[in-house]
């Protein structure tokens, strides 16, 4: 039976001097083991929703409860359970794969035999065997999408956010990371992914929600929503559709 | 003309990067000013030595010396009714560079000693010692024509004495007075790494993952405050080692740190923290690597230069003097200087060690809350 492990109500965000609102009202609510896809154009309001279900920036009002605890109140307890794979490359360059891990397996409380094995464990689930003792600066992009990935599973969080994790990475890192990501949702993790590659998430994500202007305009299984738009054969049409044609410049 | 479009290029992008111009004309502004009037002829006036008379004797004689000395330039003379033992405290503990000692029995013995500072050089002590001598036989071939005293015949015998609070009077040389000194120069270049490694982990997003992980920045910063302080010792421990092995090899004599290691240690820990707790500030201030590099630098150099590293304190311009207490590159220095040259006790230097610490204090908590306050 599915509980639900995020549940937003209201959500608002302005950021300082900004004349409109980031988010203006999100309500959203995701059920346990589902993988959900979060969609919308360059300054929609995703990053701003990933940054405060994380506890990094607050929300000026709204409620929100993740895994049960209510949030931003209890932030520290819902970061234990939880990881963030960041857009950016957030791994030590000059440091080998190995010692990122080590650095970060620590982080989270692992030490001994146990850190041994989770390191041991998400260097093979990254495919990363012969390369784990090389500094991270010598990889190339795909190799570092995957370690980049790998290093948020370290703790095996429950509930794993995703921000594009598939920017500039070749069709087999992206296939390695969608089967790992596709085995971690068997495992009963719960995912969030946002993406700008619409075909990923139509095959990927059990139901997605679109989002623009800061708000959630539509949300249902992929299916659903191209059966919902007249004329729509993908879910790259009905995005279209729905957040029209007009170029979306955001700085 | 093709090289008219990079032309533009070029200083479009200059005009663009605010900090950048910042850095390239207030920096270099800042160097010129505290560099230039740090040095010891700036502002037309050379320093004064600070020269203390106790003239215990109070005889005719005693007093036309102590009246010659006054008239003297170059001096800044204050007149004390002191025993020997406070006028002896007085210079060992610096607040006077020079001490002119008559005593009671200056009409029997008819000897003036000279008490100095160890930091005051070999060559204003012997120029001091030629005035003296010059100036009481003027004062006695005028006496004895004037028929003063029969006692004012025999020349009045001068002697010199350097002076430090542990009882120690072996003149500090310069390695002894220059490691330490430059140690410490080097010691705060930690900024480099340091701040840039900060900006390095928000530039990478490496810090969105350090604050969603169940580590409070505190612990973050704190296990960085401890790694630098190791490095920083290494580096303190590196430099002092060419004092003792590498210096004595080009005939220089070898750094003395006998007694003083656990001192040196001590102050070693404090200085790196005021040095890592600017290198946090700097870190959490700027935002690229590039500024971090740059201002870091800057700034050590100016506080070196009104700190007494580039140019002696006492030498400096009057008006300068004051400010050198603002900079932590002085609390550290006077630290080693008063251990290693005037053989001081940790009690003795305490101020400059709560001064350290305080600035690091400061420094870090200052950082620690830019660090919260800023968005990822």
């Amino acid at each position: 039976m599915n509980s639900e492990i995020i549940q937003i109500e209201g959500l608002h965000k302005r950021y300082p001097k900004a004349k409109r609102e980031a988010l203006q009202g999100v309500n959203l609510t995701i059920q346990t083991g589902e993988f959900f896809g979060l969609l919308g154009p360059n300054g929609c309001g995703k990053t701003t929703l990933i940054s405060i279900l994380c506890g990094l920036i607050n929300s000026s009002r709204g409620y929100m409860n993740i895994l049960g605890h209510p949030v931003p109140q209890e932030i520290k307890t819902v970061n234990q359970k939880i990881g963030l794979v960041p857009q950016e490359l957030a791994i030590y360059p000059t440091l080998t794969f190995e010692e990122n891990l080590r650095f970060f397996a620590r982080l989270y409380g692992l030490s001994g035999t146990q850190m041994k094995q989770r390191i041991k464990e998400c260097i093979a689930c990254a495919c990363l065997e012969e390369f784990a003792n090389k500094p991270i600066k010598s990889y190339s992009g795909g190799m570092k999408r995957r370690a980049n990935l790998v290093i948020s599973l370290l703790h095996q969080p429950q509930f794993l956010i995703l921000d594009e994790p598939t920017v500039n990475v070749d069709p087999q890192s992206r296939n390695v990371i969608f089967e790992v990501l596709k085995e971690l949702n068997n495992q009963g993790t719960t995912i969030l992914y946002t993406t700008h590659y619409l075909e990923e998430a139509q095959q990927m994500c059990s139901r997605v929600a679109i989002m623009d202007h800061g708000k959630i305009i539509e949300e249902d299984t992929p299916d659903n929503l191209i059966r919902q738009q007249p004329g729509c054969s993908d879910l790259g049409e009905v995005f279209l559709h729905l957040t029209g044609h007009h170029l979306r410049d955001a700085s | 003309m093709p090289f008219i479009a990079p032309i533009i290029k070029e200083l479009l992008l200059l005009l663009r990067d605010r900090v950048g111009l910042i850095i390239l004309f207030l920096l270099p502004l800042c160097l010129v000013i505290f560099i230039t009037v740090t040095q010891p002829d700036a502002l037309n006036h050379t320093q004064k030595l600070s020269v203390l008379i106790v003239n215990q004797a109070k005889t005719p004689y005693s007093k036309a010396i102590v009246k010659a000395i006054k008239k003297l330039d170059g001096l800044k003379v204050t007149n004390k009714r002191y025993k020997l033992s406070a006028t002896r405290r007085d210079v060992a503990q610096g607040k006077y560079q020079a001490a002119l000692f008559i005593p009671y029995n200056f009409n029997k013995k008819n000897t003036i000693t000279i008490y100095l500072d160890p930091t005051v050089p070999d060559a204003i002590k012997g120029q001091l010692e030629l005035t003296s001598k010059y100036l009481t036989q003027t004062i006695q071939v005028k006496a004895a024509s004037q028929r003063m005293g029969r006692t004012l015949i025999k020349p009045t015998t001068i002697k010199s004495q350097y002076i430090t609070i542990g009882g120690n009077f072996a003149r500090p040389n310069v390695v002894q007075e220059n490691v330490p000194a430059w140690s410490l120069f080097g010691m705060f270049f930690v900024v480099i790494p340091l701040a840039g490694m900060m900006v390095r982990e928000r530039e990478l997003g490496v810090l969105q993952r350090l604050k969603i992980a169940p580590i409070s920045n505190f612990s973050l910063s704190l296990g960085r405050v401890i790694a630098f302080i190791i490095l920083n010792q290494l580096q303190l421990w590196v430099m002092l080692s060419a004092g003792l092995f590498i210096l004595p090899l080009f005939g220089l004599p070898t750094l003395d740190l006998s007694g003083h290691v656990w001192q040196v240690l001590i102050i070693g820990v404090f200085a790196s923290l005021a040095a890592i707790g600017f290198g946090s500030l700097v870190g959490s201030l700027t935002r690229t690597y590039e500024q971090a590099a740059f201002i870091g630098p800057f700034i050590i150099v100016i506080l070196a230069a009104i700190g007494g590293i580039l140019v002696p304190t006492y030498m400096m311009p009057t008006v300068m003097q004051p400010i050198s207490e603002f900079s932590p590159l002085h609390w550290a220095h006077q630290s080693f200087i008063e251990i290693l040259v005037r053989h001081a006790t940790l009690e003795d230097i305490r101020y400059y060690l709560l001064a350290l610490f305080s600035f690091f204090i400061g420094t870090f908590l200052l950082s620690l809350w830019i660090q919260n306050r800023r968005s990822i």
